[in-house]
C-alpha cells in the first residue's frame, strides 16, 4: 500500500504556469513541455523504472505544483530532474506497489511457447501495425531491415526519399517505434489473461541448499 | 571502429558502467540538451541492434544482459526490435490490407514467441523472459581463472540433477565457485573452467542477507534473459559474507556467460555473472 498522501491533481492554472515558465510563446511552450517530458521519460526508462511515462508525468505534476505554490525556480529542467530522481527513489522503495500480484507458478517459461500462444502476438502486432498510418508502417518496417552496411545504405536511401536528414529519420523512426511499443504492450497486457505459459525446468521446491554448512 | 569519448560514456551509462556521479552528470546534460538526448537514444538503438545481431563484444554483451535487460521495458524493446528486424520486407505490408499471410508465419514461430513472452511480464518485475536468440559467435576463450578446490557436497537436499551418462551419482563432480555481485563499475569478472562430465556447480554468492531473509529464489539466465534453471537457497549466516549458496546441475550447460539473479519475495537481492569456459 502506498504511503503517499492524497495525490495532488494538476490544475489548469498550474499547468499554465509551468508552460509559461517554459516559454512565453504558447506553441513553443507546448513543444518545450513535450521535450522535457520526453527527457524525463527517458531518464526513468534508462534507470530501469517499470513505468517511465507514468513516472515522468508524476515528476512534471510535482514541478507544476511547486511553481503553483510560488516556489522560485531558477533552473527549471534541473529542478525537474531533481524531482525525477526523488520519484525514482520513491518508486524503488515500493517496487511491488506498482505491479499486480503474480502467482509464482505462472512465471514466464523457459521453454518455447506453443504456436497457438504466438498467434495472440500475431494479433497484437498485426493490430498495432495496422493502426499505424501507412507511411509510418512502411517506415518502421523498412527502417529495421537488413544488417550493418545494407542497413546503413537502406536508411540513407530512405532518408533521401523522405527528404529527411539521417537524424530526423532516426527521430521519426523512434517515435513510431515508441508508439508501436506502447500499443503492443497494451494489447498483450489486455489479452494475456487467458494465456498459459509452459512449464519451466524448476527445482524451486526440491533444490534447497543448506548454506549453514 | 573505435568509439569516441562521448559514445563511450553514453554506452557506459546504458550498460550500467558509469559510477553514480558520471551517470548523474550525463543526465544533467541530456535533460538540458535535446541533441544529447537524441544521441543517447541513438546509442541505445545501436546497442540493441548489435545485441540482436550478435555483434556485441562479450563484456558488453554480459553487461547488456545483466543491466540493460534487467528492465522489462528494455526486454520489451529488444523483443520488438528483433521482431521488426525479422519481419520480411513486403510492399504489401505497407498497404491497408492485412499483413497476415504466408510470409508472416515464416518468422512468427520465433519472433512472435519472443515478443509475446517479453510483453507478458512487462507490467511487473520479474525474471527475464526467454529470448529466442541464437547465441552469437564467441571469441576465443580468455585465460581461465583457477577454480577453487572441489568442495564437499552440501548436506542439504539438492536440486534435481539431470541423469549423468553413466547413471552413477558417485561419478558426479562438484565445482565450487565464489561469485561477487555484478558490479557496474567495470572490472573484469573471473572466468571459470568447467570440468568435463557430470558436474554440479556450488555457487557461493557473496553479499549480506537481509535481516528478514530466510531463503532466496534464484535463476540462472543466459545474458539475453533465457531462464535455464530455477532453484532456491537458504540465506547464509549474517556474518558469513555470503548471501546464499546454490547448487546448480551443469551437465548440459555449455561454456558461455550466464547471469545468476537472486530474489527474495520478488525483490532482487543480487545479480552475479558466471563465466564458464570449457577445459582446453
Amino acid at each position: 500500500m502506498s504511503t503517499r498522501a492524497t495525490p495532488w491533481e494538476l490544475t489548469a492554472s498550474a499547468l499554465q504556469r509551468l508552460l509559461g515558465r517554459l516559454d512565453a510563446d504558447p506553441g513553443r511552450a507546448a513543444d518545450a513541455y513535450e521535450a522535457l517530458r520526453l527527457a524525463l521519460t527517458r531518464f526513468f526508462d534508462w534507470r530501469g523504472a517499470h513505468f517511465p511515462d507514468e513516472c515522468a508525468d508524476e515528476a512534471l505534476n510535482r514541478l507544476a505544483r511547486r511553481l503553483d505554490d510560488g516556489v522560485e525556480i531558477a533552473d527549471l529542467r534541473g529542478f525537474a530532474l531533481g524531482i525525477a530522481r526523488l520519484v525514482l527513489l520513491e518508486r524503488a522503495r515500493q517496487p511491488q506497489a506498482r505491479h499486480d500480484a503474480l502467482d509464482e507458478h505462472v512465471l514466464p517459461a523457459a521453454v518455447p511457447l506453443p504456436i497457438e500462444t504466438g498467434a495472440r502476438l500475431h494479433d497484437c502486432l498485426d493490430t498495432c501495425l495496422a493502426s499505424l498510418a501507412p507511411d509510418a508502417r512502411s517506415l518502421i518496417l523498412e527502417y529495421y531491415q537488413d544488417q550493418q552496411r545494407q542497413k546503413i545504405d537502406r536508411r540513407v536511401r530512405l532518408a533521401g526519399e523522405l527528404g529527411l536528414t539521417a537524424n530526423a529519420l532516426r527521430s521519426r523512426a523512434q517515435r513510431v517505434r515508441d508508439r508501436l511499443e506502447r500499443c503492443v504492450r497494451a494489447c498483450a497486457a489486455g489479452g494475456g489473461a487467458g494465456m498459459k505459459p509452459g512449464r519451466v525446468h524448476s527445482s524451486t521446491d526440491a533444490g534447497l541448499t543448506d548454506d549453514a554448512s | 571502429m573505435p568509439l569516441d569519448a562521448d559514445r563511450l560514456v553514453i554506452r557506459g551509462y546504458l550498460l550500467g558502467g558509469l559510477d553514480e556521479g558520471g551517470a548523474a552528470a550525463l543526465e544533467d546534460r541530456y535533460v538540458a540538451d535535446p541533441a544529447l538526448l537524441d544521441a543517447v537514444r541513438a546509442e541505445e538503438e545501436a546497442l540493441i541492434d548489435e545485441f540482436v545481431g550478435g555483434r556485441l563484444a562479450p563484456d558488453d554483451r554480459a553487461r547488456f544482459g545483466a543491466h540493460y535487460l534487467a528492465s522489462p521495458v528494455h526486454r520489451d524493446r529488444v523483443a520488438i526490435a528483433r521482431a521488426l528486424r525479422e519481419r520480411a520486407p513486403s510492399p504489401a505490408s505497407s498497404a491497408a490490407t492485412s499483413p497476415a499471410g504466408p510470409w508472416f508465419y515464416g518468422w512468427m514461430a520465433t519472433a512472435a514467441a519472443v515478443v509475446l513472452l517479453s510483453l507478458w511480464i512487462v507490467s511487473r518485475p520479474g525474471p527475464a523472459p526467454q529470448q529466442a536468440v541464437t547465441p552469437p559467435p564467441r571469441p576465443s576463450t580468455p585465460a581461465p581463472a583457477r577454480p577453487e578446490p572441489i568442495a564437499p557436497p552440501s548436506p542439504g537436499p539438492v536440486a534435481p540433477i539431470e541423469p549423468a551418462p553413466g547413471g552413477l551419482a558417485a561419478a558426479r563432480s562438484v565445482l565450487a565457485l565464489t561469485l561477487s555481485p555484478f558490479t557496474t563499475r567495470g572490472g573484469s569478472q573471473p572466468v571459470h573452467v568447467r570440468p568435463s562430465g557430470p558436474v554440479d556447480l556450488l555457487l557461493r554468492l557473496e553479499g549480506v542477507p537481509g535481516a528478514s531473509d530466510r531463503a532466496y529464489d534464484a535463476e540462472l539466465q543466459t545474458v539475453d534473459g533465457q531462464v535455464l534453471w530455477r532453484g532456491t537457497g537458504r540465506a547464509a549466516p549474517a556474518a558469513s559474507g555470503r548471501l546464499t549458496t546454490l547448487r546448480v546441475p551443469a551437465d548440459t550447460l555449455p561454456p558461455d556467460d550466464y547471469v545468476v539473479v537472486v530474489t527474495a519475495a520478488g525483490t532482487e537481492r543480487g545479480r552475479y555473472l558466471l563465466r564458464l569456459r570449457a577445459r582446453q
